[in-house]
This record gives C-alpha cells, structure tokens and sequence, in this order.
C-alpha cells in the first residue's frame, strides 16, 4: 500500500468534494436556513421579573408560580419565606413582535431554545435534509463516466472513496458548526447568556450524521444510484429508530408471554445497529435538557435499570459507521468499470 | 521488438447476477502492443475493445488469462505513473476550471507538485484552451471537453497513451490537433493505444491494428500490409479491407 500516495489522494478529494458543495445551490441552502436560524436568534429578548433582593453571598431560591410549594403556603407566604417567585418573566421573539411569559427565568428560557435549536431543528431536521442533500455526491462521483479515468491513476481506490466520503463529513461539520457557533453567538450577544453546553451538539450532531451516511455510502457503491441512496437511508433512519425505541420499550414494560428468541433479536438488531434514539440522548444530557423536555418515557425507564449505556451506545453506533465504510471500500476495490 | 502491454489468452465474462449466465465480452485474446508504435485497436460495436482497455488500465480484472501493462501485472497500480488515458464520453466535474482540473489530476497522477502547474499551462495551449484556463468546465462544448480529457491524458508525459474512441466531438480542427499529438508521441518513441470507428484516422496514424469481431482477435497485422490490395498489389483503402472480417460480426 502506497501511504503517502493515498493521504494526497485523500487531501485532494477532501478539497475537491468542498470545492463541488460550494459550486452547488446545497452549500447556500444548508448556509441560508443556518442564517434564518441565526436572525432568529439575534431578534430575541428576555427580561426577567424583579427577583427578591439576596444579601451578598446568598444564593436565591426561585420556583414556577404553580409549584407545589407555592400552592401549599401561598404566594404572600411563600415570599415570606424567601422563596422567589417565577412569574412575569418574559421571552420576546421577531424583534419584539411576539411575546412569550415564561416561568423559567432568562438563563432557562436561552436554554430551553437552544434544546430547541440542537434537538428539532438540527438534530432532526437538519440530519434528515443534510441525509437527503448530499446523497447525491457518491453516486454522481462513482458513475463511471466520471470515475473511469479517476480509477486510472496510480493511487489506491479506497482512498478515493475515503477521500470522498471525508469530504462530505468536512462538508457537514462546517455547516453544523456554522449553525451552532452562529446561533450561540446570536442568543449570546441578543441576551448576554453563553452556555457552553450548547456548542457540545456540533460533535454529537457530526457523529448521527456520519453513522448514517455511511449506510448511504455503502448502497452508493453498491448501487451507483441517488435514489436507492435517499430512500434506502431514510428507511433505514425509520428502521433503527424502530430498534432503538423497540428494545427499550421490551425493557421497560417486560412483555408478558414474549419468547426469549424475540428478546435475543432485539438485543441482537439494538446492539447491531445505530441507535439515533440514543444519540439523541447523549445530545440531551450533554443539554442537561431534563429541565425543559420530557424523555421518552421508556428511555428513562430502560436508564433507571441500567439498560441504557449511552458510551456503550455511541461506540456501537461509531462501530457501525466504521464497518459500513469498511464494506463500502471492499466492494469499491473489486467493483467492475 | 519489446512490448509495451501484453494479453495472453485473456479472457473475460462480466457477470450479471441474479443467477442468469454471465455475458462474455472477450475470449482468448492474446496480442502485444509493440514499444514505439501507434497500435489500433478495430472492430464494430460489442466486440470488446473497450473491455481490453479496461483489463490494461485495471478497470476491470480477467476472468482467465494474464495482462500485463509495462512489464508488470495490470493489477499493479505503480505503473499507471507512466500512462495516460482518454475514455471515451469523459465528463469532468463541471464546478472546476480547466486549470483546476489539470492539476488535480495531475496530483492523482503522483505529479512532482511543483511541475503541475507550468505542465498544466503548456497542455493548455498545446490543445488550444490557454484562452479559457479558468472558466468553469460547465461551460465548455463537447469538443472543448475532449481536448480537456486530451490535456489531462499527456500530463504526465506517458509512456503509454491510452485513447478511446479520441475523435467523439472533436472539430476539423481538433482532429488534426490529435493527428499532431500522435505523431509527437510517436516521435518521442513513446506508445499509442488508438480504440476508433474513424478507419480514416486510424489509418493516417496507426503503425499497427489489431481487429476484434466478438471478442476475438481476427486480424493483427500493420497498416501497410492491410491496405495492399492481395490481388494488385496496389493500395487499397482501410475500410474495404476490414469489411470482410466486420462481416462476421453479431449485430
């Protein structure tokens, strides 16, 4: 194997896959709908109702104005006792256009948008588009009539396909932590609150993408066909979902008369494959979403009897992409041109 | 006489899958490509001259038999440095500019990076694009994207040049732009591997051909000697030589 001869090819391919997403309308879009997201941010406001006055070194107590506690003593009373009040607090958005009244306080309501940002709109929105958007590029680079002379110069075809693949990684990280970084910074500078929690969802975000793309990968070169590629990942996408949520629900509700060939299976397909219900996860404890979102209930159940190992489930899922690109790279080396 | 590529009783069946019988392409195809000649490769469609191409350049791999592509198995990529390829309906990545693309493949082509570029201009104007060398490839002609693939064949000056079917799209004027290049290859005592319908070019350029009629080698023999008419001794054209043995084709 000629090393050096591959990481040039790989560089080269990496440059020139960058260089096909910024001649295409992709590259725009993907920037276009981060900038939307990025306007968004910067036209909110939050403002928070007085709080009672702490003497230095003490730490306020503030709780939801329907909270038990409240309820039980009174507002006058629970006042009394020190305890801060949450209400009046306000969330504006569209420059002031709309005005929200929240009882989280401004450091949760910046939060509880950015669970919003990463979870909905990257995590699942964006993954879904990004999957449909650049299936296209394998297939169009292995079509023969692109690839034929490519495949005729003296350098390993694996690290073509690496190349390739790489490029459209690079791609989607750029894009990703544009949309992070870019909206971060936008809440930040509209509201004054940098969590940096927040900018953990680039790597997880990365990590989802990549573990089904390499799916995508491996039916382009099997097939050489866009279409076979959107739809064979996005059924896939559905499938493991099906898996994730499917083991977990067998764990947390313990299906009575279920045989133990059913259970293997499920155990056997969860640990197989990704588990983009987990990585969601992973994404919301690296959030500390538990505040602003409810979990999937028999997620959390399947985490309170330690069924859930969500590095176990990142390593497995990481495993799966690595394998994909391992068979996509086997079956690229030997395919006919 | 030292041949540049070399087919010993090569054989190839691409398969087609689902349990049908594979289909055969070539079958015991044995023949040299001599050192220093212009060789043609002739036959009417299906006849596998494509195939033989793709089993020298390692597109492909034999079912029986053995290629060797300058000195060595196809199989080993090391010798690709010394060959150039033109296929046949090349299409480049549209968002590069010819400049662009002469030197990433001449990167791919394991290049000493610092010669690409004064390589890349000289090709450029060799093959009449120095005007355009960074305007995007989208906007180019077919003709224009043939003398690109041209270009992008010579970079590395090679020992062996491949070019399939090289006159698709080309112009009066690109034809013998391509006559020129041959000859200088020739000149050079480098190798030409010429695949064509165009009798006529084949005939102006080739040294040597080989003719394929379903996959098989019918005829290799010189230019000279295919176009001396057996009965007058007189000279007669190409084309009316090779009818006979095209007659034998499937369809």
């Amino acid at each position: 194997m000629n090393l050096p001869a591959a990481i040039l090819t790989i560089g080269w391919l990496v440059r020139d896959t960058l260089r096909q997403s910024l001649a295409s309308r992709l590259f725009w879009a993907m920037l276009a709908v981060s900038a939307v997201c990025i306007v968004f941010c910067l036209s909110v406001r939050t403002k928070d109702a007085p709080r009672l006055a702490t003497a230095p070194g003490e730490t306020g107590y503030a709780v939801p104005k329907d909270d038990p506690q409240v309820k039980r003593l009174g507002t006058e009373s629970a006042k009394a006792y020190g305890i801060d009040i949450l209400e009046g607090d306000e969330l504006s958005l569209g420059f002031g256009a709309f005005h929200v009244s929240t009882a989280r306080g401004q450091q949760d309501s910046v939060r509880f948008l950015q669970v919003w940002l990463a979870g909905l709109v990257a995590g699942t929105a964006g993954i879904f588009l990004a999957i449909i958007w650049t299936a296209g590029f394998l297939p169009t680079f292995l079509d023969p009539n692109h690839a034929t002379v490519l495949l005729a110069k003296p350098v390993p075809r694996w690290s073509l396909l690496l190349g390739k693949v790489l490029g459209v990684l690079v791609f989607v990280f750029l894009q990703t932590t544009f949309f992070v970084v870019g909206t971060w910074l936008a809440l930040g500078f509209a509201t004054g609150v940098f969590d940096p929690r927040y900018l953990f969802a680039i790597p997880v975000l990365v990590l989802h993408f990549a573990v089904f793309y390499s799916f995508s990968a491996m039916l382009a070169v099997w097939t050489r066909s866009t279409v076979v590629c959107v739809f064979g990942t996005l059924v896939f996408w559905v499938l493991c979902w099906g898996m994730n949520y499917g083991r977990h629900a067998i764990i947390a509700h313990d299906p009575k008369g279920m045989s133990e060939g059913i259970r293997f299976a499920a155990e056997l397909g969860y640990w197989v494959l990704p588990k983009p219900g987990d990585l969601n996860v992973v994404l919301d404890d690296a959030l500390d979403t538990r505040g602003f979102a409810a979990g999937i209930p028999e997620f959390e159940t399947a985490r309170q009897k330690e069924k859930l190992n969500l590095a176990l489930s990142a390593l497995a899922s990481l495993l799966f992409a690595g394998a994909m690109f391992g068979v996509a790279a086997w079956e690229f080396r030997s395919a006919e041109y | 006489m030292t041949a540049v590529a070399q087919f010993e009783n090569v054989g190839k069946v691409y398969a087609t899958g689902w349990g049908r019988r594979g289909t055969r392409a070539v079958a015991g195809v044995s023949l040299q490509i001599p050192a220093g000649q212009v060789f043609g490769l002739l036959g009417p469609n299906r006849a596998g001259k494509t195939t033989l191409v793709k089993l020298l350049l390692a597109l492909g791999r034999p079912t029986e038999g053995t290629v060797t592509r300058l000195g060595c198995p196809a199989a080993n990529l090391a010798t690709l440095t010394r060959v150039g390829y033109l296929h046949e309906n090349q299409h480049f990545p549209r968002y590069l500019t010819a400049r662009e693309l002469l030197r990433f493949y001449g990167a791919l082509t394991l290049m000493p990076s610092d010669t690409i570029p004064a390589r890349a201009d000289e090709l450029l104007k060799l093959v009449g694009l120095a005007d355009r060398p960074d305007e995007p490839i989208a906007r180019f002609s077919k003709g224009m994207i043939q003398r690109l693939g041209l270009a992008q064949a010579l970079l590395n000056d090679p020992d062996l040049l491949v070019l399939d079917e090289p006159t698709e799209g080309l112009d009066l004027v690109g034809r013998a732009l391509l006559r020129d290049v041959i000859a200088g290859q020739r000149a050079k005592g480098k190798t030409v591997l010429l695949v064509s319908h165009v009798l006529s070019e084949v005939e102006q350029t080739c040294d040597r051909v080989a003719v394929l009629v379903n996959g098989s080698v019918v005829k290799d023999a010189s230019v000279a000697d295919l176009v001396r008419d057996p009965k007058t001794g007189g000279r007669r054209p190409l084309d009316q030589a090779l009818r006979p043995l095209y007659e034998g084709a499937n369809a």
